[in-house]
């Protein structure tokens, strides 16, 4: 019964667009007339919402050609002299205009409102433009929907609802990044896109409460993004802070409180298990038992069994948040305000150790001068968060999870003394007899956890101050001054300690670090919009400056005056005579400048036919004087079938376009000064004289001269990586605008890297900056919506969206064509788990040995040794003493010996498909949605044990290993070695999963609650991570640690991820919440 | 409308930011740059710390060079470690790459670093004619002692690798990739007139070793350390090539002569009373309190009057830079391998690689049952009554270790954990590179003349000998014991390496780890040094980046 319904709306929609400038136009003709209408009769009414039968309070009910008009009360009514035959135009923000005609002295308008029409706006670079005339590849997503999803971080909500976009948490930790990749890694240093908020530049957007953006856009083409140049090669994320809006104040209040629990527990081996493989495993090496047949119990009793991830984990973690937003605003000035508090406490550790706060503050305004001749505006947040964490990452972090995973369950937690036991010989007492190690040096994880305190502080303040001019019609001028301060500060108290001979901190520390820098920009901006015949042009031409600098300052000193983390500051710390104990660095950041001059050019011929152009040159202090500038063209051109004569009144297809773009940016990701041959005084000392230990040096020499490896030798000849990205794209609607199709295709080249080569030590270094190297990101992107209106109570909407991506190294500048990634990643002294990029593969690829089962029988061993060179076992990895059991490690080059040369390409942490779906509707004042977000076809690289020490933990898993023929084909035998567990696909895992990411059923009690002033008094019940698709056996397949590396950039860099060392997994979350609107 | 063409005149100025070109500009204000560098002594002075500290670098980034690999190679070591680590000291120990096929790089750090330091030699050997000196004297000084330091890295790494590319300038990275494998001869030709310049021109020209000297000097390339070093370069390069002078004609009696001035002219330097003082483990015995070090000792002290020239260690090193000498983690017995480190003046926790060779230790007690420096070189299991501790995890267990480099304990764990340092990264013990022991070894050996030999025979109680080829070259192995000559000197004896070949061939049992009841036979095949002449693998990486300039050497392809 609705499709004529709609059939109406689209059609007055688009009357409404035709008449929106003639109404425009004559209501400017009659500012200022005194109009001398008859006013003899009165015409009342109401207006209320269509969608809920609503009264709709500060509706713009005008005369239609007069200056006569007024707005709706609290009651949805108004009173206007209008006369029998007069038009009146019905106007409200977020509702479709309607124009009714007066036949007698009442009436009645219901209005619809304006969601998803054709006329939505998106956000561009410098500007707006109408989303039917874009001609690149760009993506929207409103604010409301970031802020239902009741995240901390917004690009975390966005997860699943962007096809082509990759968002990954770096970790499930409150308060950590998220990493997002634009149509597949472009560059080895990174492949973070550039966040622009209001036109400021900014390096993350963590700071911002969900509830403060409007909305977020994402450029995903080169030719959306090239106008922001030499750092658009990673594409670019606008956001749009919320702004006033004309018509009656407004409060508005948003909270909710949840309580957060570990989704999916990984289990570990608890005693009696764990006492059955150390045994077996001894027994494998030839070593006599750890007990006898008969023994187990009382060789058990000698110990603990401690479920050390049970003893880290935090239950009922609470998360919440808080936010009071106004808004409004006059014809002269329009306002918007929010302050806002965020918390988050963490799943493992406590709220000590493991926590995140933020506290919002948001002031956005625009001010209207001389009848828009002039408009003054702002932006302003301020957020300061405090955060605290537990250690996580790579084997040397400390991590308490990986600990967790490997520590053996016989060490227990305490004491006969009731404090933490320590595992070195002889120096705890428990169960009433000295200790003894079972496992040397392996430390209590709890407590490794807990004895640290460390917390941090950031403080970020961000906004701009801007002037418009529109001195003629439609030419506006525009200047901005933007500016963003962080200030920085953590400090840690490291206790006195001793948890195991090689666990321990003899003497207490604190350490103090400040830092603060700032980025400030100048951009200016002219655009003109003018139209010739039919022919419609809008030409924007613009310049900006940006300068980042900043300072830090360390100390670290020991020996505090009382020992605990209040009172561990600097000036607490009394050591004087222990040089190596004192610790002190500070500095300027290194500066960067950049310089830029931009145009575009829009044209289109009646909006069926586009044409948009830009370019932008770049100035970089990153480069040497002479290779500093780089130029970004981009074209694109767009086609609008559906206004052809042919479909224009076609009944399937509402709108149809179709879109072509090419363009570059670029990628200035190195640190300053890498041009320069740096002479390094820092650290580089050698002390003459005699001394029989470190207290009894002499002469302290400073010494100078270019190291090795940093800063590496200059090279003057840098430019910058360049990507090149060929986009063809479709966006239409059928079925009356029910059905919403985009569809993309990319081509996209990233090359010249900025690649640390190696170059042979002789001259001074062992690697030099050059650019080089490539890489090809190739894929289609498929977005479909459907929304439906059954009747007036019930509606539904199912969205969807899935892309692929296809990525291929195509040249790296290195003799052999490969950069190597690091080694003792997967476990202490492991060989390298991936290779950052090679020829031919994707980028960070899993490289390891390819296996072919486990060996079952002697027979097995025999034909497998017989079939290496010389029949000989030393040509297997095992060596001479290969046995059943053993893995067949595949001699993938055919050499008859497994050597290194066999390790191949075993898995990639990149997905090829990225998938969403999310479906909702409202019935009455219920309303219910559903989201989820998945990939496929990647591989997660899992590592939970150090091979290398034949005491840790296992998973569950291991009670699976091979025990005698047949028992598996998977996992080996148990031995004390690593030598089945060389880097291989064992360690390997198919990271596919689907995570139903958020379900939400809301109850909106404004509707059955007649207060004139509220119109919105939803409360909600949400699940967060409610159950997630996998085969992946860890706490979390979305694993987006990778391996931190210093990258080019100076700052820290992943060439992989996908690599679960012990992962902070995300919570599952039940929460429950309020919004109000008053 | 003179209005709006004054504001769009004011808006062009504002787009076109005139004048801006130098907003782009800056200068580093942390970093020199090398532009503005080299022009004052003082800044030689400091790029001569950096030499040093390049030298040092060889020996902090990697564990194998100058002192781990020789005793594993020679006759002394086995290759040991943990039963669960890699077997790459296997490999340096049997000359096999099958023993580890995936350790192509073994020497790669050491490559890099050697190079690295011989680089930063090189480029302050270039700048010599930009500096302001004081004196000719001074610059000469400056001069000898990086070239000193160039010599002995050249020297190093041609005896590990062989045929190793040679860069007497600082190249661009263009230039070093055109550098092919250069005739062992031409790097000897660089080494012997470096290190004859720096017998000339080094410090304590023309003066005498004092203790007060020392005190702040020690560590400086003295012209005694290198007349000492020229004949030790000498005897290498005669004996293993075969011939009767250097490359460039220096002989016999020119370094003779050489030497003599480090004995004769009462150089200052002399044997240290007692032998065992010089190893802080050999002289130290434990304190009934647990103080910081924990042990009392009667060590004489890194600069004494013994010490020709020494490498020089700390444990001031931070994070990313450290100064310890890293071989000492991999010495030090293995963690939880004694029963109870608690009755040791050992450091518990070490990585207990090269491990004592048995025979070498029986052959010794034969050769001389009643030398004190059996008891001083070695840390002996049995007449020490240590016990192994259950569950230890030692490799290659043989009962033996090197006590002259092995880390401290004193109780409870190691005195650097002690003094809240971390073990591996800060063994601050220095590595005596050449001791006066040794001139008056290569004296009598020179010479022909015992006397010098039993000037160290008698500070050990041991009675004189007369002059045999046999008999000097076990005092050397005696004396030398465990630091790092004996390999070398095997290498030379005899340039058929037969001697070498018979020296380290091995056939007996060690123990790998708990529960190995019965013990592991261990076979190490003398041919395999004589297969590769007892160089060693060149780094495999650096062979792909020379794009086909560099090969591997023999016996290891």
């Amino acid at each position: 019964m609705n499709e004529k319904h709609v059939i109406q709306n689209v059609q007055r929609l688009f009357q409404n667009l035709l008449n929106e400038y003639v109404i425009l136009a004559l209501l400017l003709c009659s500012v200022g007339l005194v109009t001398a209408q008859n006013s003899e009769s009165k015409v009342s009414g109401t207006v209320t919402s269509e969608k809920d039968g609503e009264p709709l309070i500060g509706v713009s009910v005008m005369v239609k050609g007069s200056s006569v008009g007024t707005i709706t009360d609290f009651n949805g009514a108004f009173t206007v002299s209008a006369k029998s035959g007069q038009t009146l135009v019905v106007s409200y923000i977020g509702y479709l205009k309607q124009e009714v005609k007066v036949t007698g002295s009442t009436v009645k308008v219901s209005l619809n409102e304006d969601n998803k029409s054709l006329d939505e706006v998106v956000v561009i670079g410098y500007g707006v433009q109408k989303k039917k005339l874009n001609t690149g590849a760009t993506v929207q997503v409103k604010g409301d929907e970031l802020l239902k999803q009741n995240t901390t971080n917004a690009l975390q909500a966005m997860q699943g609802s962007t096809a082509g976009v990759n968002i990954t948490s770096t970790s499930g930790q409150p308060g950590k990044g998220i990493n997002v990749t634009i149509r597949g890694v472009g560059s080895i240093n990174g492949s973070n896109p550039l966040y622009i908020v209001d036109g400021v530049q900014t390096g993350n957007i963590d700071y911002l409460s969900n509830s403060d953006i409007a909305s977020i856009d994402i450029l995903k083409d080169a030719a959306s993004a090239a106008i922001y140049g030499a750092q658009a090669s990673n594409g670019v994320v606008l956001i749009t802070t919320r702004t006033g809006t004309k018509g009656a104040s407004k409060i508005s209040f948003d909270s909710y409180y949840g309580i957060q629990n570990i989704a999916k527990k990984v289990q570990t081996l608890d005693a009696s298990q764990y006492a059955l493989i150390m045994n077996e495993q001894a027994i494998n090496e030839g070593n006599s038992p750890l007990y006898p047949t008969t023994g187990k119990a009382a060789f058990l009793s000698n110990y603990d069994d401690t479920n050390w991830l049970n003893s880290i984990t935090n239950k009922n973690a609470p998360t919440y948040n808080y936010t009071l937003g106004m808004n409004g605003g006059s014809d002269a000035s329009v306002f918007s305000l929010s302050l806002g508090v965020t918390g988050q406490d963490g799943i493992f550790g406590n709220h000590k150790n493991s926590s995140y706060e933020r506290y919002n503050f948001k002031i956005n305004s625009e001010h209207n001068f001389y009848n828009n001749f002039l408009k003054v505006g702002q932006h302003l947040t301020f957020a300061y968060t405090k955060t605290s964490g537990i250690n996580e990452g790579g084997l040397y972090s400390g991590s308490p999870i990986r600990g967790a995973l490997s520590t053996s369950p016989f060490l227990p937690m305490y004491d006969d003394n009731g404090a933490y036991l320590n595992n070195t010989a002889g120096k705890s007492t428990y169960k009433g007899s000295t200790w003894t190690p079972w496992s040397p040096g392996e430390a209590n994880p709890y407590a490794l956890m807990n004895e640290k305190e460390s917390h941090s502080a950031y403080q970020k303040t961000i906004g701009d101050i801007y002037a418009e001019i529109q001195p003629i019609k439609n030419l506006k001028i525009k200047t901005t001054f933007g500016l963003e301060y962080n200030s920085n500060s953590e400090r840690t108290f490291m206790p006195v300690y001793q948890l195991s001979s090689l666990t321990y901190n003899n003497v207490d520390y604190a350490t103090q670090r400040l830092s603060n820098n700032l980025t400030w920009n100048w951009d200016n901006t002219a655009s003109y919009d003018f139209k010739i015949n039919e022919h419609a042009f809008t030409v924007l031409l613009g310049s900006s400056m940006r300068k980042y600098q900043g300072e830090f300052l360390y100390s670290k000193n020991a020996n505090l005056t009382i020992a605990d983390y209040n009172h561990a500051w600097i000036s607490n710390t009394t050591n004087t005579a222990t040089s190596a104990l004192w610790e002190y660095t500070g500095g300027p950041d290194d500066e960067s400048m950049m310089m830029s001059y931009f145009g575009r050019l829009n044209y289109n011929y009646k909006e069926k036919y586009m044409l948009n152009t830009t370019f932008r040159a770049d100035g970089s202090s990153h480069f040497a004087p002479g290779n500093r500038w780089g130029y970004f063209p981009s074209v694109s051109a767009g086609w609008v079938v559906s206004n052809e004569d042919f479909l224009l009144n076609n009944n399937t297809v509402d709108f149809l376009k179709v879109r072509l773009s090419w363009g570059q940016g670029g990628n200035q990701n190195i640190g300053a000064w890498k041009y320069l041959s740096k002479i390094n005084t820092a650290n580089t000392y050698y002390y003459y004289g005699n001394g029989t230990n470190s207290n009894n040096l002499s002469t302290i020499g400073s010494s100078i001269n270019v190291t090795g490896s940093y800063p590496s030798l200059g090279n003057e000849t840098l430019l910058w990586e360049t990507s090149e990205q060929t986009n063809f794209g479709i966006d239409a609607k059928f079925l009356k605008s029910r059905l919403g199709i985009t569809l993309d295709l990319y081509n996209k080249n990233s090359k010249d890297w900025l690649v640390d080569a190696p170059v042979r030590p002789e001259s001074g270094a062992s690697t030099v900056l050059i650019n080089g190297g490539d890489v090809t990101n190739k894929g289609i992107e498929l977005a479909l919506t459907w929304n439906d209106k059954l009747n007036k109570d019930f509606s539904y909407n199912v969205s969807g969206n899935i892309s692929y991506n296809n990525s291929v190294v195509g040249n790296v500048p290195t003799a052999d064509g490969i950069i190597a990634g690091n080694s003792n990643e997967a476990y202490a002294n492991a060989a390298a788990l991936y290779r950052k990029a090679q020829s031919g593969y994707p980028i960070g690829y899993f490289w390891g040995y390819k296996t072919d089962g486990i060996l079952q029988n002697s027979t097995e061993v025999k034909n497998y040794v017989a079939s290496m060179k010389n029949g000989s076992a030393n040509n297997t990895l095992q060596g001479r003493n290969i046995t059943s059991g053993d893995v067949r490690y595949v001699d993938v080059n055919g050499d008859g010996a497994i050597t290194e040369a066999d390790k191949t390409m075993i898995g990639k942490p990149t997905p090829d498909f990225n998938f969403g779906l999310s479906l909702g509707f409202t019935w009455k004042a219920f309303d219910f949605s559903l989201t989820s977000n998945g990939v496929a076809g990647n591989e997660i690289f899992q590592s939970y044990r150090d091979y290398g020490n034949k005491s840790a933990n296992y998973t569950t898993a291991i009670l699976g290993r091979w025990h005698g023929e047949g028992t598996s084909n998977e996992l080996p035998r148990v031995t004390e070695t690593n030598i089945n567990y060389q880097i291989s696909d064992i360690f390997i895992h198919k990271g596919d999963f689907l995570r139903i990411s958020n379900i939400q059923i809301g109850y909106d009690f404004a509707k059955n609650i007649k207060w004139k002033y509220l119109s919105q008094f939803r409360w909600y019940v949400a699940v967060q991570n409610a159950y997630t698709f996998t085969s992946y056996d860890g706490m979390d397949p979305e694993v987006g640690y990778g391996t931190a590396d210093t990258g080019n950039t100076g700052s820290s860099v992943s060439s992989t991820s996908g690599v679960d060392l012990g992962y902070y997994p995300r919570p599952r979350t039940f929460i429950t919440g309020v919004s109000l609107k008053f | 409308m003179k209005i709006f063409k004054n504001i769009l005149i004011a808006t062009a100025g504002m787009l076109i930011l005139s004048g801006c070109s130098d907003f782009l500009n800056s200068d580093p204000t942390l970093t020199l740059v090398e532009t503005n560098y080299y022009r004052t002594e003082k800044d030689a002075q400091t790029a001569l710390v950096g030499c040093y500290d390049g030298l040092q670098n060889i020996f902090v980034k990697d564990d194998l060079p100058g002192l781990v690999a020789p005793t594993i190679m020679s006759d002394e070591c086995f290759g040991g470690g943990g039963t669960g680590d890699g077997k790459g000291d296997d490999l340096i120990d049997q000359f096999d790459k099958t023993l580890s096929p995936s350790d192509l790089n073994m020497y790669k750090v050491v490559y890099q670093q050697s190079y690295l330091a011989i680089y930063r030699c090189n480029m302050l050997l270039s700048k010599m004619d930009q500096v302001t000196w004081s004196s000719q004297t001074t610059r000469n000084q400056v001069e000898a002692e990086a070239k000193f330091i160039r010599a002995y890295t050249y020297f190093e790494l041609v005896k590990l690798l062989g045929k190793i590319p040679l860069v007497v300038k600082p190249v661009t990275p263009t230039e070093a990739a055109m550098l092919a494998q250069a005739n062992t001869d031409d790097i000897y030709k660089l080494i012997e007139s470096d290190l004859l310049f720096a017998a000339e021109n080094a410090q304590l020209k023309g003066a005498k070793w004092t203790d007060s000297w020392a005190k702040s000097n020690d560590g400086h390339v003295t012209v005694f350390a290198a007349k000492s070093m020229l004949a030790r370069v000498f005897l290498f390069y005669t004996g293993y090539y075969n011939k009767t002078t250097l490359p460039d004609g220096t002989t016999s009696t020119t370094v003779t002569s050489a030497l003599q001035e480090v004995y004769e002219t009462n150089s200052g330097h002399g044997l240290v009373d007692t032998y065992k003082n010089m190893w802080p483990a050999a002289c130290s015995s434990r304190n009934a309190t647990d103080t910081i070090t924990g042990l009392s000792s009667t060590y004489v002290g890194e600069a004494n009057k013994e010490t020709v020239w020494s490498v020089k260690f700390n444990s001031t090193g931070v994070w990313g830079n450290m100064d310890g000498f890293s071989g000492m983690r991999l010495l030090g017995m293995r963690s939880g391998t004694v029963k109870s480190f608690g009755t040791t003046v050992y450091g518990d926790g070490a990585w207990g690689c090269a491990t004592v060779n048995p025979k070498f230790v029986s052959t010794w007690k034969t050769e001389e049952p009643t030398d004190p420096r059996i008891v001083s070189s070695i840390i002996d299991f049995k007449s020490e009554g240590l016990t192994l501790a259950d569950k230890h995890d030692q490799r290659e267990f043989t009962g033996y270790y090197n006590k002259k480099y092995t880390c401290l304990g004193n109780g409870t764990s190691n005195i650097y954990t002690k003094q809240k340092l971390d073990f591996q990264w800060n063994e601050y013990q220095d590595f005596v590179v050449i001791r006066y022991a040794d001139v008056l070894l290569m004296l009598s050996e020179l010479t022909g003349d015992a006397k010098y030999m039993n000037e160290v025979r008698k500070r050990v109680g041991l009675v004189d000998v007369t002059y045999s080829p046999e008999a000097l070259r076990a005092e050397r192995k005696h004396e030398l014991a465990f630091e790092g000559i004996r390999y070398w000197d095997l290498l030379r004896y005899d340039y058929t390496l037969k001697y070498a070949a018979d020296a380290v061939s091995f056939s007996g049992t060690v123990t790998n780890g708990y529960g190995d009841k019965t013990g592991t036979a261990k076979v190490i095949d003398g041919q395999k040094l004589v297969d590769c002449r007892g160089i060693s693998q060149f780094p495999n990486d650096i062979i792909s980046l020379s794009n086909g300039l560099l090969f591997q050497n023999d016996g290891w392809k």
